[in-house]
C-alpha cells in the first residue's frame, strides 16, 4: 500500500525544538489535518513535506522512497507535489492560464497537450471564463480556486495546504470547504491541511492529527477525537467542555452515570480529570429536595442519590439554546445548555450522564 | 469651546507659515531660472537659450554628460545587483560588514573618491611607488578620460542601485518562490521566470536614480574631466562661471535648463517603463530567500572582497598614503614616513582651518534648522489628504533631485541684487550657500520624520486632545519624545551631507567663504594633493564616525531610515 510516512521526524532551529519526534502513516488518498495552535510545530511540518525545510532527524517516505533523512532531500522541485499557500502565491506577472500551466513547462508538457490540460484544470474549479485575467484582477475566492487548479494540473501524488481558508471571510469558507472536498473526491491525491481552526479540521479531515508544543498530542478521526481526547490539553482545545476532578479514576476511561454520581461522593488524593460534554449534563429545576429533607421517600433519597446540587453563575442566550455556567459544591464549574433561561444565583441539580477520564495536562 | 478655537487657529498659524516658508525655498529658485531662460525669446535667435544651442561645445558636452552618466550607469547596475542579489538572496556570510563596506562610496563625498582614485593610479601614485608598481614616468593619468569619469560615478552610485533592488528583493513574497519550487521549477528557472521580472522595477529604479545623479555629478567631472579638458554639462557651467563671471549668467542659466530637462526625460524613461508592469505583491515578505550557495560559497565570497579591496580599500590605502609621504614621488617607508600635511593643515594654513569651520558651521546650522522644519511640516503633513501631501512632497523634492549646479545657479540669479526690504546681498556671504542647503537638504531631512510620524498610533495624540492640550503642546509633550530619534537622525544626514557638499558651494564661494568640498577640489587643482590627501583622510574619518553613529542609533528608528541597515 502506497503510504506516505513520516519516521520520528524532528526539526531544531537552534536551541528550539520546532517539531519534536512526529512518527505518522498516512495512507494513500486520506485527507488529513493538521492541526494545533500558532507555533506547535504544524507548518514547520508541512515544510519538511515540501523541502522547504530540512529534517535535524528522522525519514520522510513517500511510496516506500525515501524523501528526506537528516542531512539529505530530494529537492522541491522533484517531489511531485502541489501546494496551496494562505496568499495563494499567484505570480502577479502571469496570466491565470500561465500560473496555471507554469508546473507543467517543468514536466515538459508542450503544445495541444498544455493548452488542453491547463482548460481541464481551470474548468474543474470553474474559472476557464478568466484564464486571460491577471491575477490581480480577481477577487479572493478566484484566487484560491487558481491556487487550486495549478496544484491540481500535475496530478500530483500529495497536495500540501497551508491554512488557505485563514485569508477569506466566512461566507466564502463555507463555498470553499466545499471545493476541497470536491477537489478530493476527484483527484485522489492525498490532502494534508494546516489549520489552527479545531471546527474547519473536523469538517474536513478524515483523519486529524493534533499538535502542541512540537509533539504529536493524538492522530485519530474527528469524532474519536470529540469523544475521546487523549489530554486535558486537547479536551480543551476541541469543543465545548468542562472538567471536573475525580479521585479513583484511571485515564482513558468512559463513565458511566452511576459511576459518576457515586465517584463525585468519594474523596482520595489520586484525583484524575473527567471531561463532561455539555449535552451530557441534565438539569433537573421543578423539584427542590432542600425543603422536607427529613420526611423523604426511599425513592426520594435515591434521586437525591443520583443527582448534584448546583448554583448557576450565568446564563447567556446563544441562539438555539441558552448556555449555563454552574458551580458544585466543591468549586467544579459546569458548562451545559438549556431550553430556557436560569436566574444567576439559583439553586438547582443536575445529572451527570457521560463522562471521559484523562490524562492530566502536561 | 473657548480651547477648540484657540486650538484651530494655532494650528492654522503654524500651517500657513511653514508651507509659505517651504514653498520660498523650494520653489523660488526654480521658478526665477525659469523665468531667465524664457526672458530672451523675442530676441529669436540672439536669446541666450538660442545662442547656447547653436554652440558646439554645448552639445559637445550634452554628449559627454550622456556617455558618462549612461556607462557609469551600467557599471552601477552591474556592480550593484551583484551584490544585492548576493547579500539578500544567498547564505553568504559577513553580511552586515558587506553591506556597511558597499554603502561607503555613497557616503564619502565624490571629490574625495576622486581625489583617492588619482591617488592610486598614474605614475605619481605614491601607493604604486612604494610598492614599486608604478607606471615609468611620463604615462598618461588613466582616469584623466570618459572611461575614468564612468568608472567613479558607477562606484560612487552603485549603492543607489543596490538600495532599490534590495528593497523590491526583501519584499519579494516567499510565497511566491516556493510555489514556483513545488511547480518544478529548479534554482535556473526560479532566477530567470520569477525573480528577474519580479524585481524588474527595481532594478529600473535604481538605474535611473544613478542615471540622474550621474548627469548632477559635479566632483568626479571637475576633478577627472577637467585636466584633460573633457567637459560634461555641470563642469562647462563652472568653467564658464568662473572664467568670464556673472554677465554670462542668461548663458549658464539656459545650460542649467537644458540638464533640468535631460534628468526630467529621464525620470520620464522610467516611469514610462515601470507603466507596464504595476503590480502590488500580496503575501509573506520580509524575509529574504536562502539560497544555499553550497561550493560556490567560498569562491563568491571571494569575488565580493576582492571587489570591495579593489573599490574601496585600495583607493583609501593610496590616499592615507599619499597623505602621509612628504613629497610626490617618494616611497612611503618608517624614515619617510611624515606627519607634516597634517601639521601644516594646523599650523600654518589659515585657509583649512577656516573651510573647517565654514562648513561645520553650515552643516550644523542647516541641520539644526531642518530638524525644527521637518518635525513641524512632517506632523502638519500627518493631517493632510493623500493628495496634498505628495504634491507637496514633490515640490520638497524638486531641489535634490535637480542637478546641484541647476540650484547653484538658481540661487545666484535670485540672490545676485540685494534682498528687497531688507536690503542684504547675499551673494558673496555664506549666506546664499546656507540658503542653497536648507532647500537642497530639506528633503534629506523629512523623510524619516515622516517616516517615524506615520508609524504613530493616530490616537495617542487624540488621548492628549481630549486631555486638552493644544497644537504645541501635543507636538513638545506627547509627539516629539517618540519620533526624537528620527528626526536627530535626518540631522546627522543632512550634516553628513551638507559638511562635505561641493556641487553648490563651487559655484557659490567667494575668497574667505569655502567649504571642505571647495578646499580639496581647489588643493588638488594647484597640485597640492598630499595636503588635499590629509584633509579626505579627516572627511573619511568623520563620514564612519557619523556613520557608526547612526548606526548604533538604528533600533531606535523606523525601519528604512538609515539605508546601510538591515
Amino acid at each position: 500500500m502506497a503510504e506516505l510516512i513520516l519516521e520520528q521526524v524532528s526539526k531544531r532551529f537552534g536551541q528550539s525544538l520546532a517539531v519534536n519526534n512526529l512518527s505518522l502513516n498516512i495512507q494513500q488518498g486520506a485527507f488529513v489535518a493538521l492541526l494545533g495552535p500558532s507555533g506547535c510545530g504544524k507548518t514547520t511540518t508541512l515544510r519538511m513535506l515540501a523541502g522547504f525545510e530540512t529534517l535535524s532527524s528522522g525519514r520522510i517516505l513517500l511510496n516506500d522512497t525515501c524523501l528526506a533523512s537528516d542531512g539529505w532531500q530530494v529537492p522541491t522541485e522533484d517531489r511531485n507535489m502541489g501546494m496551496v499557500f494562505q496568499s495563494y502565491a499567484l505570480w502577479p506577472h502571469m496570466s491565470v492560464a500561465d500560473n496555471v500551466g507554469y508546473p507543467l513547462k517543468h514536466r515538459r508538457i508542450k503544445g495541444g497537450e498544455y493548452t488542453r490540460r491547463v482548460m481541464l484544470a481551470l474548468e474543474t474549479v470553474q474559472m476557464e471564463a478568466l484564464a486571460q485575467r491577471m491575477p490581480q484582477d480577481l477577487s479572493g475566492g478566484q484566487r484560491q480556486r487558481v491556487a487550486l487548479a495549478r496544484c491540481l494540473v500535475t496530478d500530483p501524488d500529495v497536495v500540501l495546504l497551508d491554512e488557505p481558508l485563514a485569508n477569506l471571510d466566512r461566507h466564502l469558507r463555507a463555498s470553499m470547504e466545499e471545493s476541497f472536498r470536491e477537489f478530493h473526491r476527484r483527484t485522489g491525491a492525498t490532502l494534508i491541511y494546516v489549520t489552527h481552526d479545531q471546527s474547519e479540521a473536523m469538517s474536513l479531515a478524515d483523519q486529524i492529527a493534533v499538535m502542541h508544543q512540537g509533539q504529536l498530542v493524538q492522530w485519530a478521526k474527528p469524532e474519536e477525537l470529540y469523544q475521546t481526547p487523549k489530554t486535558q490539553w486537547i479536551a480543551g482545545f476541541i469543543g465545548q467542555g468542562s472538567i471536573i476532578h475525580l479521585a479513583d479514576v484511571v485515564p482513558g476511561q468512559c463513565l458511566q452515570a452511576s459511576d459518576l454520581m457515586a465517584l463525585t461522593a468519594r474523596s482520595g488524593e489520586q484525583r484524575t480529570p473527567v471531561l463532561i460534554r455539555p449535552e451530557h449534563i441534565r438539569l433537573h429545576l421543578d423539584d427542590n429536595p432542600h425543603e422536607k429533607p427529613s420526611l423523604l421517600p426511599p425513592a426520594a433519597h435515591s434521586l437525591q442519590a443520583r443527582t448534584l446540587p448546583a448554583r448557576v453563575l450565568s446564563s447567556f442566550f446563544r441562539g438555539e439554546r441558552y448556555e449555563i455556567k454552574v458551580q458544585l459544591i466543591n468549586g467544579d464549574e459546569l458548562t451545559c445548555y438549556h431550553h430556557t433561561g436560569l436566574t444567576e444565583g439559583a439553586q438547582i441539580h443536575l445529572t451527570l450522564e457521560q463522562g471521559w477520564s484523562l490524562e492530566p495536562a502536561a | 469651546m473657548f480651547a477648540t478655537l484657540d486650538t484651530g487657529s494655532q494650528h492654522r498659524w503654524l500651517l500657513f507659515s511653514i508651507l509659505t516658508l517651504v514653498s520660498l525655498l523650494t520653489l523660488l529658485p526654480t521658478l526665477r531660472l525659469l523665468l531667465e531662460a524664457i526672458q530672451g525669446w523675442h530676441l529669436g535667435s540672439d536669446s541666450p537659450m538660442m545662442r547656447v544651442l547653436q554652440q558646439s561645445a554645448t552639445w559637445r558636452a550634452l554628449w559627454h554628460s550622456l556617455y558618462t552618466s549612461g556607462l557609469g550607469t551600467l557599471i552601477a547596475v552591474i556592480l550593484g545587483s551583484l551584490f544585492a542579489f548576493t547579500l539578500t538572496l544567498t547564505d553568504i556570510r559577513y553580511k552586515s560588514l558587506l553591506v556597511f563596506s558597499f554603502m561607503l562610496p555613497m557616503m564619502i563625498p565624490p571629490q574625495v573618491t576622486a581625489l583617492s582614485w588619482l591617488q592610486l593610479t598614474g605614475p605619481g601614485s605614491p601607493l604604486l611607488n612604494t610598492l614599486g608598481m608604478a607606471p615609468p614616468l611620463g604615462s598618461p593619468q588613466p582616469l584623466y578620460s570618459a572611461e575614468g569619469i564612468a568608472l567613479l560615478l558607477g562606484i560612487q552610485h552603485a549603492p543607489l542601485v543596490f538600495l532599490a533592488l534590495r528593497t523590491s528583493l526583501i519584499n519579494l513574497p516567499r510565497d511566491l518562490i516556493e510555489a514556483a519550487r513545488i511547480s518544478g521549477a529548479n534554482q535556473r528557472h526560479v532566477w530567470l521566470d520569477m525573480i528577474l521580472p519580479l524585481t524588474r522595477n527595481g532594478m529600473i529604479a535604481g538605474a535611473s536614480i544613478a542615471f540622474v545623479s550621474g548627469l548632477g555629478n559635479f566632483g568626479i567631472p571637475a576633478m577627472l574631466g577637467i585636466p584633460a579638458s573633457y567637459y560634461v554639462l555641470p563642469t562647462l557651467i563652472y568653467q564658464r562661471m568662473s572664467s568670464f563671471g556673472a554677465h554670462v549668467l542668461p548663458e549658464v542659466a539656459s545650460l542649467s535648463v537644458l540638464i533640468g530637462v535631460v534628468a526630467l526625460l529621464g525620470v520620464m524613461l522610467q516611469q514610462q517603463m515601470l507603466k507596464n508592469s504595476q503590480f502590488r505583491l500580496l503575501g509573506h515578505a520580509g524575509r529574504g530567500q536562502d539560497f544555499a550557495l553550497g561550493r560556490w560559497r567560498i569562491p563568491v565570497q571571494l569575488l565580493l572582497g576582492t571587489l570591495l579591496v579593489l573599490i574601496l580599500v585600495a583607493p583609501l590605502a593610496a590616499l592615507i598614503t599619499s597623505s602621509l609621504v612628504p613629497a610626490l614621488g617618494v616611497k612611503l617607508t618608517f624614515d619617510t614616513l611624515s606627519f607634516s600635511a597634517y601639521q601644516e593643515m594646523v599650523n600654518r594654513q589659515s585657509v583649512t582651518l577656516r573651510a573647517f569651520s565654514n562648513s561645520l558651521l553650515l552643516a550644523t546650522g542647516a541641520a539644526m534648522l531642518l530638524m525644527l522644519i521637518s518635525t513641524l511640516l512632517a506632523y502638519l503633513m500627518q493631517s493632510m489628504s493623500q493628495r496634498q501631501r505628495s504634491s507637496l512632497i514633490s515640490m520638497i523634492e524638486i531641489p535634490y533631485a535637480l542637478p546641484g549646479v541647476v540650484l547653484a545657479i538658481a540661487c545666484i540669479l535670485l540672490f545676485a541684487k540685494p534682498l528687497p526690504l531688507l536690503n542684504i546681498t547675499l551673494y558673496g556671504s555664506l549666506g546664499i550657500i546656507f540658503v542653497a542647503y536648507l532647500a537642497r537638504f530639506i528633503s534629506v531631512s523629512l523623510k524619516p520624520v515622516t517616516a517615524s510620524f506615520s508609524e504613530l498610533d493616530r490616537s495617542l495624540e487624540e488621548a492628549a486632545r481630549i486631555a486638552g492640550a493644544g497644537t504645541l503642546r501635543r507636538l513638545i509633550d506627547i509627539l516629539l519624545p517618540l519620533v526624537a530619534p528620527a528626526v536627530f537622525a535626518g540631522g546627522l544626514l543632512v550634516f553628513l551631507t551638507a559638511v562635505n557638499e561641493l556641487t553648490v558651494s563651487a559655484l557659490l564661494w567667494s575668497a574667505g567663504k569655502e567649504t571642505l568640498g571647495v578646499l580639496i577640489f581647489n588643493l588638488d587643482e594647484s597640485g597640492d594633493s598630499i595636503l588635499a590627501s590629509a584633509i579626505a583622510v579627516l572627511v573619511v574619518v568623520m563620514v564612519m564616525a557619523i556613520m557608526l553613529l547612526l548606526s548604533l542609533m538604528a533600533r531606535h528608528l523606523p525601519k528604512g531610515v538609515i539605508p546601510w541597515q538591515n
